[in-house]
């Protein structure tokens, strides 16, 4: 019994001071990270939307980009298997096209929801508009969406990303 | 200096005790990636030998594994931060390899087989040894995989424009096939100068 609390006491420490030496490097470095975000966000509208004068705007509590009189961006994020995804996907001015989708994080499996992150999959959302719907063929109806093989968390986690956030970004920027 | 120098030849983590395959596999298609990754590496490796081989007395035997991995957790959220902060670009590249240091078996090996029943000193010199074998080989790998598949070293053109880029090198089967020839040269140079 004596033992079991010598343990105990020796792990709780242990994990304290680990968590109280993180939180110090975590308070020094947020603000350079956000800093560096931020910045991969921007590339993330300019690699979409080459050359376009880029605003932001907000509406509805969401913020957004307009890429000039091409079509606007916005961020988005989903839990996936291991931790959060997050991307920028950019639409046409209609809203009715996907121009294009960039991954800013994922830390899924290399090799198998890693896979998400890669052209091989994301070119399936393409010009085309949601809701989207993920199959484990071969698409047959147009805005069926293939699954990565062995990574169908990953993959339906992406495709409800881009279904609800396209919804609910359309109704704040038909406002 | 025994301590230091078995981990660049002789007792060399990857070719020797093929330990840390993974990172050694996926991130050595540049060199620049292979290098931030075995710095990262030796960081961790350093200070959770140096804490391990402090604390190596007090910890509980039945827990002592446990205690070892939130020790290296701590060190590799330290430079995931440090990476995202100031190298958010290669933080970028290298992508989850970064937390994934923490079950990078080099380092749970070393902490167990050295730090836990070694002082300080020589569990310093341990983990700068093993360290610098490992970002040796890494770099190594990065040099011949960039060189041979894109061309390029560092970033800028190494070879005549006559010469050929062999695609497979940057793909996962050349780093098989690099890895497998260079632990068959380590044991060929072993044999011939008859190192144990």
């Amino acid at each position: 019994m004596k033992k079991i609390i010598k343990i105990t006491l020796f792990l709780l420490c242990l994990c304290f001071l680990s968590g109280l030496i993180l939180s110090f490097v975590w308070e020094k470095s947020a603000g350079k990270i956000a800093a560096n975000e931020n910045r991969a966000k921007m590339a993330a509208v300019l690699a979409i939307f080459p050359g376009e004068d880029i605003t932001e705007l907000s509406g509805g509590g969401e913020q957004y980009w307009r890429a000039g009189a091409e079509g606007y961006a916005f961020e988005s994020s989903i839990m996936g298997f291991q931790d959060e995804i997050k991307a920028v996907i950019g639409v046409d001015k209609n809203m009715e096209e996907i121009k294009g989708i960039i991954i800013l994080k994922c830390l899924e499996t290399p090799g198998l929801g890693g896979e998400v992150t890669k052209d091989k999959f994301l070119k399936q959302f393409l010009v085309k508009n949601s809701p989207f719907t993920v199959v484990k063929t071969a698409p047959r109806e147009k805005y069926d969406i293939q699954a990565v093989t062995g990574a169908t968390i990953s993959s339906r986690a992406v495709v409800k990303m881009i279904n609800e956030r396209l919804a609910r970004m359309r109704a704040v920027i038909k406002e | 200096m025994k301590e230091f120098v078995k981990g660049l030849f002789e007792k060399n983590p990857i070719l020797c005790y093929l330990l840390g395959l993974c990172p050694t596999l996926a991130v050595t298609t540049n060199v620049v990636n292979a290098l931030t990754m075995g710095v990262s590496v030796i960081f961790v490796l350093f200070f959770s030998n140096v804490i391990i081989s402090l604390i190596r007395k007090a910890v509980p035997t039945q827990v002592r594994i446990a205690s070892y991995i939130v020790v290296i957790a701590t060190f590799v959220t330290i430079a995931d931060i440090f990476l995202q902060a100031n190298y958010y670009e290669i933080s970028r590249a290298l992508g989850p390899f970064i937390p994934l240091i923490v079950v990078n078996c080099i380092i749970l090996g070393r902490a167990e087989a050295f730090a836990s029943r070694n002082g300080i000193v020589p569990s310093m010199l341990d983990a700068l040894g093993m360290g610098t074998g490992f970002t040796l080989i890494l770099c190594l790998m990065g040099s011949i995989r960039e060189i041979l598949g894109s061309g390029t070293l560092l970033g800028f053109k190494a070879v005549p424009a006559f010469f050929p880029q062999f695609l497979v090198m940057i793909l996962p089967a050349g780093a098989f096939i690099t890895l497998g020839l260079l632990v068959g040269a380590h044991q060929a140079l072993k044999m011939k100068y008859k190192i144990k």
